[in-house]
Protein backbone atom coordinates (compact mmCIF):
# COMPACT_ATOMS: atom_id res chain seq x y z
CA UNK A 1 0.00 0.00 0.00
CA UNK A 2 1.24 3.57 -0.95
CA UNK A 3 -0.35 6.09 1.33
CA UNK A 4 1.26 8.93 -1.06
CA UNK A 5 -0.39 7.39 -3.81
CA UNK A 6 -2.48 9.74 -6.29
CA UNK A 7 -5.54 7.25 -5.58
CA UNK A 8 -5.02 7.95 -1.67
CA UNK A 9 -4.20 11.46 -2.01
CA UNK A 10 -7.70 11.67 -3.37
CA UNK A 11 -9.69 9.37 -1.28
CA UNK A 12 -8.37 11.49 2.07
CA UNK A 13 -9.38 14.92 0.52
CA UNK A 14 -12.77 13.67 -0.32
CA UNK A 15 -13.22 12.95 3.09
CA UNK A 16 -11.90 15.41 4.93
CA UNK A 17 -14.03 17.44 2.31
CA UNK A 18 -17.02 15.44 3.10
CA UNK A 19 -16.79 15.07 7.10
CA UNK A 20 -17.93 18.72 8.51
CA UNK A 21 -20.79 18.82 6.13
CA UNK A 22 -22.29 15.14 6.69
CA UNK A 23 -21.50 15.34 10.84
CA UNK A 24 -23.43 18.42 10.87
CA UNK A 25 -26.31 17.29 8.68
CA UNK A 26 -26.27 13.32 10.30
CA UNK A 27 -26.24 15.25 13.85
CA UNK A 28 -28.83 18.08 13.26
CA UNK A 29 -31.08 16.24 10.89
CA UNK A 30 -30.34 12.84 10.47
CA UNK A 31 -30.66 11.29 14.15
CA UNK A 32 -33.20 13.70 15.12
CA UNK A 33 -35.56 12.20 12.43
CA UNK A 34 -34.85 8.89 13.68
CA UNK A 35 -35.20 10.06 17.28
CA UNK A 36 -38.51 11.69 16.56
CA UNK A 37 -39.95 8.41 15.17
CA UNK A 38 -38.56 6.39 18.48
CA UNK A 39 -40.41 9.07 20.46
CA UNK A 40 -43.69 8.80 18.55
CA UNK A 41 -43.76 5.12 19.31
CA UNK A 42 -43.06 5.83 23.24
CA UNK A 43 -44.06 7.53 26.42
CA UNK A 44 -41.04 9.57 26.96
CA UNK A 45 -39.76 10.90 30.34
CA UNK A 46 -38.03 13.96 30.41
CA UNK A 47 -36.39 14.23 33.43
CA UNK A 48 -35.47 10.49 33.93
CA UNK A 49 -34.87 10.69 29.46
CA UNK A 50 -36.61 7.23 29.61
CA UNK A 51 -38.71 6.19 26.46
CA UNK A 52 -41.40 3.07 27.89
CA UNK A 53 -42.41 1.50 24.39
CA UNK A 54 -46.09 2.01 23.65
CA UNK A 55 -46.47 0.98 20.08
CA UNK A 56 -48.99 3.40 17.99
CA UNK A 57 -50.98 4.71 21.17
CA UNK A 58 -50.24 7.98 20.12
CA UNK A 59 -50.96 7.92 16.70
CA UNK A 60 -54.89 6.24 17.30
CA UNK A 61 -55.20 9.11 20.19
CA UNK A 62 -54.78 11.26 17.45
CA UNK A 63 -56.58 10.18 14.88
CA UNK A 64 -59.35 9.96 17.52
CA UNK A 65 -59.03 13.85 17.95
CA UNK A 66 -61.84 16.42 16.28
CA UNK A 67 -58.50 18.78 17.12
CA UNK A 68 -56.72 15.91 14.46
CA UNK A 69 -59.09 16.37 11.80
CA UNK A 70 -59.68 20.14 12.28
CA UNK A 71 -56.02 20.79 11.66
CA UNK A 72 -56.03 18.17 8.65
CA UNK A 73 -58.66 20.05 7.55
CA UNK A 74 -57.35 24.08 7.97
CA UNK A 75 -53.87 22.41 6.36
CA UNK A 76 -55.68 21.07 3.22
CA UNK A 77 -57.49 24.58 3.04
CA UNK A 78 -53.78 25.82 2.96
CA UNK A 79 -53.19 23.24 0.50
CA UNK A 80 -55.47 23.98 -2.00
CA UNK A 81 -55.79 27.52 -1.68
CA UNK A 82 -51.90 27.19 -2.70
CA UNK A 83 -52.23 24.78 -5.42
CA UNK A 84 -55.74 25.82 -7.12
CA UNK A 85 -55.22 29.95 -6.06
CA UNK A 86 -51.60 30.83 -6.18
CA UNK A 87 -50.38 28.59 -8.98
CA UNK A 88 -53.17 29.73 -11.56
CA UNK A 89 -52.96 33.17 -10.34
CA UNK A 90 -49.49 33.30 -10.74
CA UNK A 91 -49.40 32.30 -13.96
CA UNK A 92 -51.67 34.77 -14.92
CA UNK A 93 -49.92 37.65 -13.67
CA UNK A 94 -46.85 35.89 -15.69
CA UNK A 95 -48.86 35.84 -18.57
CA UNK A 96 -49.63 39.37 -18.44
CA UNK A 97 -45.73 40.17 -18.18
CA UNK A 98 -44.98 38.00 -20.88
CA UNK A 99 -47.21 39.37 -23.04
CA UNK A 100 -46.18 42.72 -22.40
CA UNK A 101 -49.95 44.16 -21.22
CA UNK A 102 -48.75 46.79 -18.88
CA UNK A 103 -46.15 48.92 -18.55
CA UNK A 104 -43.79 49.47 -15.73
CA UNK A 105 -43.20 45.96 -15.54
CA UNK A 106 -40.39 45.91 -13.38
CA UNK A 107 -41.85 47.15 -10.41
CA UNK A 108 -45.26 45.54 -10.52
CA UNK A 109 -42.97 42.38 -10.58
CA UNK A 110 -41.24 43.94 -7.87
CA UNK A 111 -44.23 44.90 -6.02
CA UNK A 112 -46.13 41.44 -6.40
CA UNK A 113 -42.82 39.52 -5.18
CA UNK A 114 -41.98 41.78 -2.02
CA UNK A 115 -43.69 39.93 0.17
CA UNK A 116 -42.18 36.54 -0.12
CA UNK A 117 -38.47 38.12 1.63
CA UNK A 118 -40.39 39.30 4.40
CA UNK A 119 -40.18 37.75 7.85
CA UNK A 120 -43.49 36.29 7.83
CA UNK A 121 -44.11 36.84 11.71
CA UNK A 122 -43.41 40.09 11.51
CA UNK A 123 -46.08 39.94 8.61
CA UNK A 124 -48.64 38.42 10.26
CA UNK A 125 -47.95 40.72 13.39
CA UNK A 126 -48.33 43.83 10.77
CA UNK A 127 -51.58 42.23 9.28
CA UNK A 128 -53.18 41.84 12.51
CA UNK A 129 -52.57 45.39 13.35
CA UNK A 130 -53.93 46.28 9.88
CA UNK A 131 -57.17 44.67 11.10
CA UNK A 132 -57.26 45.84 14.83
CA UNK A 133 -59.39 49.00 16.49
CA UNK A 134 -56.18 50.80 15.69
CA UNK A 135 -55.75 49.38 11.89
CA UNK A 136 -56.26 50.87 8.42
CA UNK A 137 -58.31 48.46 7.15
CA UNK A 138 -60.97 49.08 9.92
CA UNK A 139 -60.90 52.51 9.66
CA UNK A 140 -61.12 52.81 6.35
CA UNK A 141 -64.43 50.63 6.55
CA UNK A 142 -65.41 52.51 9.34
CA UNK A 143 -65.60 55.64 6.72
CA UNK A 144 -67.14 53.48 4.03
CA UNK A 145 -69.81 52.46 6.32
CA UNK A 146 -69.97 56.08 8.16
CA UNK A 147 -70.25 54.04 11.28
CA UNK A 148 -67.04 55.05 13.27
CA UNK A 149 -67.52 51.84 16.00
CA UNK A 150 -67.35 49.23 13.28
CA UNK A 151 -64.88 46.29 13.94
CA UNK A 152 -63.97 43.70 11.97
CA UNK A 153 -65.12 40.42 13.24
CA UNK A 154 -63.32 37.79 10.75
CA UNK A 155 -60.20 37.07 12.37
CA UNK A 156 -62.12 36.05 15.57
CA UNK A 157 -64.95 34.14 13.71
CA UNK A 158 -65.23 30.63 13.53
CA UNK A 159 -67.09 30.17 10.30
CA UNK A 160 -64.57 33.21 9.08
CA UNK A 161 -61.12 33.38 10.22
CA UNK A 162 -59.68 31.18 7.12
CA UNK A 163 -60.81 33.00 4.85
CA UNK A 164 -57.60 36.00 5.89
CA UNK A 165 -56.02 33.57 6.18
CA UNK A 166 -55.92 32.24 2.86
CA UNK A 167 -55.88 36.00 1.51
CA UNK A 168 -52.57 36.33 3.13
CA UNK A 169 -51.21 33.51 1.86
CA UNK A 170 -52.15 34.44 -1.69
CA UNK A 171 -50.83 37.95 -1.34
CA UNK A 172 -47.43 36.39 -0.21
CA UNK A 173 -46.62 33.34 -2.08
CA UNK A 174 -48.38 34.49 -5.28
CA UNK A 175 -45.12 35.94 -6.72
CA UNK A 176 -42.76 33.03 -6.58
CA UNK A 177 -45.47 31.30 -8.84
CA UNK A 178 -45.71 34.58 -10.87
CA UNK A 179 -41.66 34.56 -11.24
CA UNK A 180 -40.76 30.88 -12.24
CA UNK A 181 -43.68 30.97 -14.73
CA UNK A 182 -42.35 33.93 -16.11
CA UNK A 183 -39.10 32.08 -16.43
CA UNK A 184 -40.72 29.61 -18.09
CA UNK A 185 -42.42 31.60 -20.74
CA UNK A 186 -39.19 33.78 -22.05
CA UNK A 187 -37.83 30.60 -22.79
CA UNK A 188 -40.41 29.61 -25.54
CA UNK A 189 -38.68 30.34 -28.67
CA UNK A 190 -40.79 33.03 -30.26
CA UNK A 191 -39.62 31.46 -33.47
CA UNK A 192 -42.17 28.51 -32.99
CA UNK A 193 -45.13 30.79 -32.00
CA UNK A 194 -44.29 33.60 -35.02
CA UNK A 195 -44.35 30.35 -37.48
CA UNK A 196 -47.57 29.42 -35.93
CA UNK A 197 -48.90 33.14 -36.37
CA UNK A 198 -47.67 32.96 -40.46
CA UNK A 199 -49.63 29.80 -40.53
CA UNK A 200 -52.78 30.86 -39.64
CA UNK A 201 -52.78 30.01 -36.07
CA UNK A 202 -55.25 32.35 -33.64
CA UNK A 203 -54.30 33.49 -30.38
CA UNK A 204 -56.68 31.36 -28.81
CA UNK A 205 -54.73 28.24 -30.62
CA UNK A 206 -51.49 29.52 -29.41
CA UNK A 207 -51.66 29.94 -26.12
CA UNK A 208 -53.37 26.50 -26.00
CA UNK A 209 -50.90 23.98 -28.21
CA UNK A 210 -47.66 26.01 -27.94
CA UNK A 211 -47.82 27.52 -24.15
CA UNK A 212 -49.22 25.34 -22.10
CA UNK A 213 -47.76 22.11 -23.52
CA UNK A 214 -44.58 24.37 -22.90
CA UNK A 215 -45.21 24.26 -18.94
CA UNK A 216 -46.46 21.27 -18.04
CA UNK A 217 -42.81 20.36 -16.68
CA UNK A 218 -43.16 23.20 -14.10
CA UNK A 219 -46.70 22.75 -12.83
CA UNK A 220 -45.48 19.37 -11.58
CA UNK A 221 -42.85 21.02 -10.02
CA UNK A 222 -44.57 23.97 -8.84
CA UNK A 223 -47.19 21.67 -7.57
CA UNK A 224 -44.77 20.07 -5.42
CA UNK A 225 -43.28 23.45 -4.36
CA UNK A 226 -46.97 24.39 -2.96
CA UNK A 227 -47.73 20.65 -1.45
CA UNK A 228 -44.23 21.03 0.52
CA UNK A 229 -44.95 24.97 1.10
CA UNK A 230 -48.41 24.28 2.90
CA UNK A 231 -47.73 21.98 5.14
CA UNK A 232 -44.44 23.09 6.76
CA UNK A 233 -45.83 26.66 6.94
CA UNK A 234 -46.31 28.11 10.23
CA UNK A 235 -45.09 31.56 11.29
CA UNK A 236 -47.74 33.44 9.37
CA UNK A 237 -50.56 31.82 11.34
CA UNK A 238 -48.72 31.48 14.18
CA UNK A 239 -48.29 35.41 14.38
CA UNK A 240 -51.84 36.31 12.81
CA UNK A 241 -54.33 34.10 14.53
CA UNK A 242 -52.24 31.98 16.69
CA UNK A 243 -54.69 28.78 15.76
CA UNK A 244 -57.57 30.67 17.16
CA UNK A 245 -60.32 31.29 17.39
CA UNK A 246 -60.17 28.11 19.90
CA UNK A 247 -58.72 25.94 17.10
CA UNK A 248 -60.11 27.03 13.89
CA UNK A 249 -57.22 28.27 11.85
CA UNK A 250 -54.91 25.58 13.59
CA UNK A 251 -53.01 23.60 10.80
CA UNK A 252 -51.48 20.54 11.38
CA UNK A 253 -47.99 22.22 12.61
CA UNK A 254 -49.60 24.47 14.97
CA UNK A 255 -51.66 21.71 16.54
CA UNK A 256 -47.61 20.05 16.88
CA UNK A 257 -46.49 22.52 18.31
CA UNK A 258 -49.43 23.21 21.24
CA UNK A 259 -48.93 19.68 22.19
CA UNK A 260 -45.17 19.78 22.31
CA UNK A 261 -44.38 23.36 23.46
CA UNK A 262 -47.39 24.05 25.67
CA UNK A 263 -48.48 20.75 27.34
CA UNK A 264 -45.09 19.26 26.60
CA UNK A 265 -46.17 16.12 25.72
CA UNK A 266 -42.83 15.51 23.82
CA UNK A 267 -44.18 11.56 22.45
CA UNK A 268 -47.40 12.95 21.00
CA UNK A 269 -45.85 16.35 19.38
CA UNK A 270 -43.62 13.72 17.63
CA UNK A 271 -46.43 11.34 16.36
CA UNK A 272 -48.13 14.44 14.74
CA UNK A 273 -44.93 15.25 13.37
CA UNK A 274 -44.40 12.17 11.96
CA UNK A 275 -47.97 12.29 10.34
CA UNK A 276 -46.74 15.91 8.55
CA UNK A 277 -43.64 14.27 6.88
CA UNK A 278 -45.39 11.39 5.80
CA UNK A 279 -48.54 12.82 4.30
CA UNK A 280 -45.64 15.31 3.01
CA UNK A 281 -43.69 12.24 0.98
CA UNK A 282 -46.90 10.45 -0.01
CA UNK A 283 -48.37 13.97 -1.90
CA UNK A 284 -45.23 14.37 -3.88
CA UNK A 285 -45.12 11.11 -4.87
CA UNK A 286 -49.05 11.09 -5.70
CA UNK A 287 -48.11 14.20 -7.87
CA UNK A 288 -45.30 12.31 -9.40
CA UNK A 289 -47.64 9.46 -10.11
CA UNK A 290 -50.11 11.43 -11.70
CA UNK A 291 -48.09 13.28 -13.83
CA UNK A 292 -46.65 10.39 -15.31
CA UNK A 293 -49.85 8.91 -15.85
CA UNK A 294 -50.70 11.91 -18.18
CA UNK A 295 -47.93 12.37 -19.75
CA UNK A 296 -46.01 9.40 -20.29
CA UNK A 297 -42.68 7.94 -18.50
CA UNK A 298 -40.53 11.37 -18.94
CA UNK A 299 -37.86 12.91 -16.80
CA UNK A 300 -38.73 16.30 -15.81
CA UNK B 1 -63.67 43.89 -41.76
CA UNK B 2 -63.08 46.95 -40.06
CA UNK B 3 -65.84 45.58 -37.57
CA UNK B 4 -63.67 43.05 -36.75
CA UNK B 5 -60.62 44.73 -36.22
CA UNK B 6 -62.20 47.29 -34.02
CA UNK B 7 -63.87 44.71 -31.51
CA UNK B 8 -60.19 43.03 -31.30
CA UNK B 9 -58.52 46.40 -30.39
CA UNK B 10 -61.52 46.93 -28.10
CA UNK B 11 -60.82 43.40 -26.25
CA UNK B 12 -57.27 44.37 -26.17
CA UNK B 13 -58.40 47.44 -24.42
CA UNK B 14 -60.20 45.71 -21.57
CA UNK B 15 -57.32 42.91 -21.85
CA UNK B 16 -55.20 45.69 -21.06
CA UNK B 17 -57.40 47.34 -18.37
CA UNK B 18 -57.97 43.74 -16.50
CA UNK B 19 -54.17 43.59 -16.72
CA UNK B 20 -53.52 46.61 -15.01
CA UNK B 21 -56.26 46.23 -12.42
CA UNK B 22 -55.14 42.95 -11.23
CA UNK B 23 -51.35 44.59 -10.94
CA UNK B 24 -52.43 47.75 -9.47
CA UNK B 25 -54.38 45.72 -6.49
CA UNK B 26 -51.09 43.71 -5.89
CA UNK B 27 -49.05 46.30 -5.83
CA UNK B 28 -51.56 48.38 -3.65
CA UNK B 29 -51.70 45.84 -0.80
CA UNK B 30 -48.06 45.43 -0.71
CA UNK B 31 -47.25 49.07 -0.81
CA UNK B 32 -50.18 50.53 1.32
CA UNK B 33 -49.86 48.45 4.77
CA UNK B 34 -46.37 49.17 5.12
CA UNK B 35 -46.67 52.77 3.82
CA UNK B 36 -49.44 53.39 6.74
CA UNK B 37 -47.05 51.51 9.18
CA UNK B 38 -44.59 53.43 8.64
CA UNK B 39 -45.77 56.92 8.98
CA UNK B 40 -48.09 55.60 11.76
CA UNK B 41 -44.54 54.21 13.67
CA UNK B 42 -44.26 58.31 14.18
CA UNK B 43 -47.53 59.19 15.87
CA UNK B 44 -48.13 59.17 19.57
CA UNK B 45 -50.68 57.21 21.09
CA UNK B 46 -53.51 59.45 21.10
CA UNK B 47 -53.40 60.00 17.65
CA UNK B 48 -52.82 56.41 16.71
CA UNK B 49 -55.85 56.05 18.62
CA UNK B 50 -58.70 58.13 17.43
CA UNK B 51 -56.71 58.71 13.70
CA UNK B 52 -56.02 55.62 12.13
CA UNK B 53 -56.10 56.58 8.95
CA UNK B 54 -54.19 60.30 9.67
CA UNK B 55 -50.83 61.27 8.84
CA UNK B 56 -48.82 62.07 12.27
CA UNK B 57 -49.44 65.76 13.53
CA UNK B 58 -46.96 66.02 15.96
CA UNK B 59 -44.41 63.03 14.48
CA UNK B 60 -42.60 61.69 17.38
CA UNK B 61 -39.34 59.61 17.69
CA UNK B 62 -40.02 58.42 21.06
CA UNK B 63 -42.11 55.27 19.70
CA UNK B 64 -38.66 54.02 18.41
CA UNK B 65 -36.50 55.20 21.58
CA UNK B 66 -38.71 53.43 23.50
CA UNK B 67 -39.14 49.74 21.94
CA UNK B 68 -35.65 50.12 20.90
CA UNK B 69 -34.89 50.30 24.90
CA UNK B 70 -38.27 48.08 26.54
CA UNK B 71 -37.66 45.13 23.52
CA UNK B 72 -33.62 44.83 23.75
CA UNK B 73 -34.31 45.52 19.88
CA UNK B 74 -30.49 46.36 19.48
CA UNK B 75 -29.11 43.20 21.48
CA UNK B 76 -31.38 40.91 19.64
CA UNK B 77 -30.31 42.88 15.76
CA UNK B 78 -26.89 41.69 16.73
CA UNK B 79 -27.73 38.28 17.64
CA UNK B 80 -29.64 38.11 14.51
CA UNK B 81 -26.50 39.02 12.52
CA UNK B 82 -24.41 36.67 14.29
CA UNK B 83 -26.50 33.83 13.39
CA UNK B 84 -26.95 34.85 9.83
CA UNK B 85 -23.72 35.37 9.23
CA UNK B 86 -22.02 32.38 10.73
CA UNK B 87 -24.86 30.18 9.23
CA UNK B 88 -24.44 31.66 6.20
CA UNK B 89 -20.51 31.51 6.00
CA UNK B 90 -20.98 27.93 7.36
CA UNK B 91 -23.24 26.72 4.32
CA UNK B 92 -21.30 27.90 1.88
CA UNK B 93 -18.04 26.61 2.75
CA UNK B 94 -19.34 23.44 3.98
CA UNK B 95 -21.75 22.55 0.60
CA UNK B 96 -18.98 24.00 -1.58
CA UNK B 97 -16.27 22.10 -0.39
CA UNK B 98 -18.61 18.71 -0.23
CA UNK B 99 -19.93 19.56 -3.80
CA UNK B 100 -16.54 19.99 -4.73
CA UNK B 101 -15.92 15.98 -3.58
CA UNK B 102 -18.91 15.28 -5.00
CA UNK B 103 -18.83 16.28 -8.28
CA UNK B 104 -14.86 16.13 -9.26
CA UNK B 105 -13.61 13.35 -6.71
CA UNK B 106 -14.28 10.23 -8.27
CA UNK B 107 -12.57 7.54 -5.89
CA UNK B 108 -12.66 3.86 -6.39
CA UNK B 109 -15.80 3.07 -3.71
CA UNK B 110 -18.38 4.51 -5.09
CA UNK B 111 -20.07 6.66 -2.43
CA UNK B 112 -20.77 9.81 -4.16
CA UNK B 113 -24.29 8.36 -5.10
CA UNK B 114 -25.21 7.51 -1.42
CA UNK B 115 -24.01 10.22 0.02
CA UNK B 116 -25.71 12.88 -2.30
CA UNK B 117 -29.21 11.16 -2.04
CA UNK B 118 -28.91 11.20 2.05
CA UNK B 119 -28.21 15.22 1.44
CA UNK B 120 -31.12 15.47 -1.06
CA UNK B 121 -33.21 13.25 1.33
CA UNK B 122 -33.19 16.11 3.55
CA UNK B 123 -35.35 18.13 1.28
CA UNK B 124 -38.03 16.48 2.22
CA UNK B 125 -38.21 16.93 5.71
CA UNK B 126 -39.79 19.51 7.24
CA UNK B 127 -38.33 21.22 10.25
CA UNK B 128 -41.08 20.23 12.31
CA UNK B 129 -39.96 16.58 12.06
CA UNK B 130 -36.56 17.30 13.69
CA UNK B 131 -37.77 19.90 16.29
CA UNK B 132 -38.44 18.17 19.52
CA UNK B 133 -35.50 15.76 18.98
CA UNK B 134 -33.36 18.99 18.60
CA UNK B 135 -34.78 20.64 21.32
CA UNK B 136 -34.13 17.98 23.97
CA UNK B 137 -30.98 16.81 22.40
CA UNK B 138 -29.71 20.91 22.74
CA UNK B 139 -31.01 21.44 26.27
CA UNK B 140 -29.28 17.55 27.52
CA UNK B 141 -25.53 18.67 26.15
CA UNK B 142 -26.49 22.47 27.28
CA UNK B 143 -26.31 23.84 23.70
CA UNK B 144 -29.81 25.54 23.83
CA UNK B 145 -29.75 29.30 24.34
CA UNK B 146 -26.22 29.66 22.64
CA UNK B 147 -25.09 30.74 19.77
CA UNK B 148 -23.86 27.65 17.99
CA UNK B 149 -26.81 25.88 19.28
CA UNK B 150 -28.69 28.27 16.77
CA UNK B 151 -26.31 28.31 14.32
CA UNK B 152 -25.38 24.84 13.71
CA UNK B 153 -29.46 24.20 13.19
CA UNK B 154 -29.34 26.55 10.20
CA UNK B 155 -26.07 25.69 8.99
CA UNK B 156 -27.73 21.51 8.65
CA UNK B 157 -31.10 22.84 7.21
CA UNK B 158 -29.02 24.94 4.25
CA UNK B 159 -26.92 21.81 3.23
CA UNK B 160 -28.99 20.01 1.05
CA UNK B 161 -30.29 22.69 -1.21
CA UNK B 162 -27.08 23.84 -0.75
CA UNK B 163 -24.99 20.89 -2.12
CA UNK B 164 -27.65 20.30 -4.85
CA UNK B 165 -26.97 23.32 -6.60
CA UNK B 166 -23.58 23.44 -5.74
CA UNK B 167 -22.77 19.77 -6.82
CA UNK B 168 -25.08 20.31 -10.21
CA UNK B 169 -23.21 23.60 -10.96
CA UNK B 170 -19.33 22.05 -10.32
CA UNK B 171 -19.85 18.99 -12.53
CA UNK B 172 -20.45 21.62 -14.94
CA UNK B 173 -17.00 22.91 -14.69
CA UNK B 174 -15.01 21.17 -17.56
CA UNK B 175 -12.39 18.26 -16.19
CA UNK B 176 -9.48 19.30 -18.55
CA UNK B 177 -9.02 22.59 -16.14
CA UNK B 178 -8.51 20.63 -12.97
CA UNK B 179 -6.31 17.86 -14.57
CA UNK B 180 -4.24 20.89 -16.04
CA UNK B 181 -3.66 22.40 -12.99
CA UNK B 182 -3.04 18.94 -11.30
CA UNK B 183 -0.30 18.54 -13.40
CA UNK B 184 1.48 21.74 -12.78
CA UNK B 185 1.63 19.97 -9.58
CA UNK B 186 -0.96 22.12 -7.49
CA UNK B 187 -2.99 19.94 -4.81
CA UNK B 188 -6.67 19.43 -4.37
CA UNK B 189 -7.56 21.95 -2.02
CA UNK B 190 -5.54 24.45 -4.67
CA UNK B 191 -7.46 23.68 -7.20
CA UNK B 192 -10.61 23.80 -4.70
CA UNK B 193 -9.58 27.77 -3.47
CA UNK B 194 -7.68 28.72 -6.54
CA UNK B 195 -10.17 27.46 -9.64
CA UNK B 196 -13.15 25.57 -8.43
CA UNK B 197 -14.41 28.82 -5.87
CA UNK B 198 -13.87 31.51 -8.56
CA UNK B 199 -15.79 30.04 -11.28
CA UNK B 200 -18.70 29.20 -8.59
CA UNK B 201 -18.79 32.51 -7.79
CA UNK B 202 -22.32 33.02 -9.11
CA UNK B 203 -24.11 29.99 -7.62
CA UNK B 204 -22.18 31.19 -4.35
CA UNK B 205 -24.28 34.58 -4.36
CA UNK B 206 -27.15 32.90 -4.60
CA UNK B 207 -26.51 30.89 -1.80
CA UNK B 208 -25.38 33.76 0.12
CA UNK B 209 -28.83 35.49 -0.57
CA UNK B 210 -31.13 32.33 0.26
CA UNK B 211 -29.16 31.77 3.33
CA UNK B 212 -29.11 35.50 4.66
CA UNK B 213 -32.90 35.47 3.92
CA UNK B 214 -33.39 32.62 5.27
CA UNK B 215 -31.52 33.03 8.99
CA UNK B 216 -32.39 36.59 9.26
CA UNK B 217 -36.01 35.87 8.81
CA UNK B 218 -36.25 32.32 10.59
CA UNK B 219 -38.70 31.91 13.98
CA UNK B 220 -39.66 28.77 14.79
CA UNK B 221 -36.13 27.22 15.43
CA UNK B 222 -35.02 30.48 17.18
CA UNK B 223 -38.31 30.87 19.43
CA UNK B 224 -37.96 27.24 20.68
CA UNK B 225 -34.34 27.23 21.07
CA UNK B 226 -33.10 30.16 22.08
CA UNK B 227 -34.61 31.96 25.62
CA UNK B 228 -31.87 34.86 26.15
CA UNK B 229 -30.18 35.10 22.42
CA UNK B 230 -33.04 35.88 21.05
CA UNK B 231 -33.19 36.95 17.19
CA UNK B 232 -34.74 40.04 15.90
CA UNK B 233 -38.02 38.34 14.84
CA UNK B 234 -38.29 36.52 17.73
CA UNK B 235 -38.08 39.48 19.82
CA UNK B 236 -40.70 41.36 17.89
CA UNK B 237 -42.97 38.87 18.54
CA UNK B 238 -42.36 38.39 22.24
CA UNK B 239 -42.65 42.02 22.27
CA UNK B 240 -46.08 42.06 20.58
CA UNK B 241 -47.82 40.12 23.19
CA UNK B 242 -47.42 42.30 26.93
CA UNK B 243 -47.63 45.34 25.03
CA UNK B 244 -50.17 44.84 22.68
CA UNK B 245 -52.24 48.21 23.38
CA UNK B 246 -48.91 50.27 22.84
CA UNK B 247 -49.37 50.31 19.05
CA UNK B 248 -46.64 53.33 18.68
CA UNK B 249 -44.15 51.07 20.25
CA UNK B 250 -45.23 47.84 17.88
CA UNK B 251 -45.26 49.94 14.88
CA UNK B 252 -41.61 51.25 15.78
CA UNK B 253 -40.93 47.61 16.42
CA UNK B 254 -41.87 46.16 13.30
CA UNK B 255 -40.37 48.44 10.80
CA UNK B 256 -37.13 48.30 12.68
CA UNK B 257 -37.89 44.21 11.88
CA UNK B 258 -38.68 45.15 7.97
CA UNK B 259 -36.23 47.92 7.32
CA UNK B 260 -33.33 45.48 6.53
CA UNK B 261 -34.75 43.57 4.31
CA UNK B 262 -36.23 46.18 2.58
CA UNK B 263 -33.29 48.25 2.13
CA UNK B 264 -31.47 44.42 0.98
CA UNK B 265 -34.50 44.55 -1.75
CA UNK B 266 -34.39 47.27 -2.76
CA UNK B 267 -30.29 46.99 -3.09
CA UNK B 268 -30.52 43.59 -4.99
CA UNK B 269 -34.27 42.88 -5.89
CA UNK B 270 -32.90 41.20 -8.99
CA UNK B 271 -30.61 38.87 -7.40
CA UNK B 272 -33.38 38.08 -4.41
CA UNK B 273 -35.80 37.52 -7.13
CA UNK B 274 -33.35 34.66 -8.77
CA UNK B 275 -32.20 33.12 -5.92
CA UNK B 276 -35.30 32.34 -4.41
CA UNK B 277 -36.56 30.88 -7.46
CA UNK B 278 -33.84 28.85 -8.89
CA UNK B 279 -34.65 25.61 -7.38
CA UNK B 280 -37.79 25.77 -9.58
CA UNK B 281 -36.86 27.39 -12.67
CA UNK B 282 -33.72 24.93 -12.88
CA UNK B 283 -35.73 21.67 -11.58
Amino acid sequence: MNFTSEESKKVITYLLFVAPALVIYLLIIGYPIIKSLHLSLTDYNVYTNEAVWTGFKWYTKMFSQSEFWMALKNTMIVVVVSVFGQIPIGFVLAYILYRKLVRFREFFQGMVFLPITLSMVIVGILWLKMFSSVGAVTNLLRLIYNDPEYTIGMLSSKTWAMVPVAFALLWIYTGFYMVVFLANLQRINPSIIEAAMIDGASEVHIFLKVIIPSLSGVVVILTIFAIAGSLKGFDLIFALTGGGPSNYTEVLTLYMYRYAFTYFNYSFGSAISMVIVSMSIVLIILVRIIQRRLTGPKQV
Amino acid sequence: MSDSVLSEERRNVLFKIVAYAVFISFAILTIFPLVWLFYSSFKPKLEILRHGLALPKNPTLQNYVRAWELGHLGEYAINSLIYTFFSTGGVIILSMMTSFAFAKLRIKYKITPILYNLFLGGLLITLHAILIPLFLFEIRIGLQDTYLGLILPYIAIGLPFAIYLGTEFIKGIPDAIIDSAKIDGASYLQVFLKIILPISKPIIVTLTILSVLGAWNEFLLAFILTSLKRSLPVGIYMFSGPLAIEYGLQFAALVIGLAPVLLFYALFSKQITRGLTVGAIKG
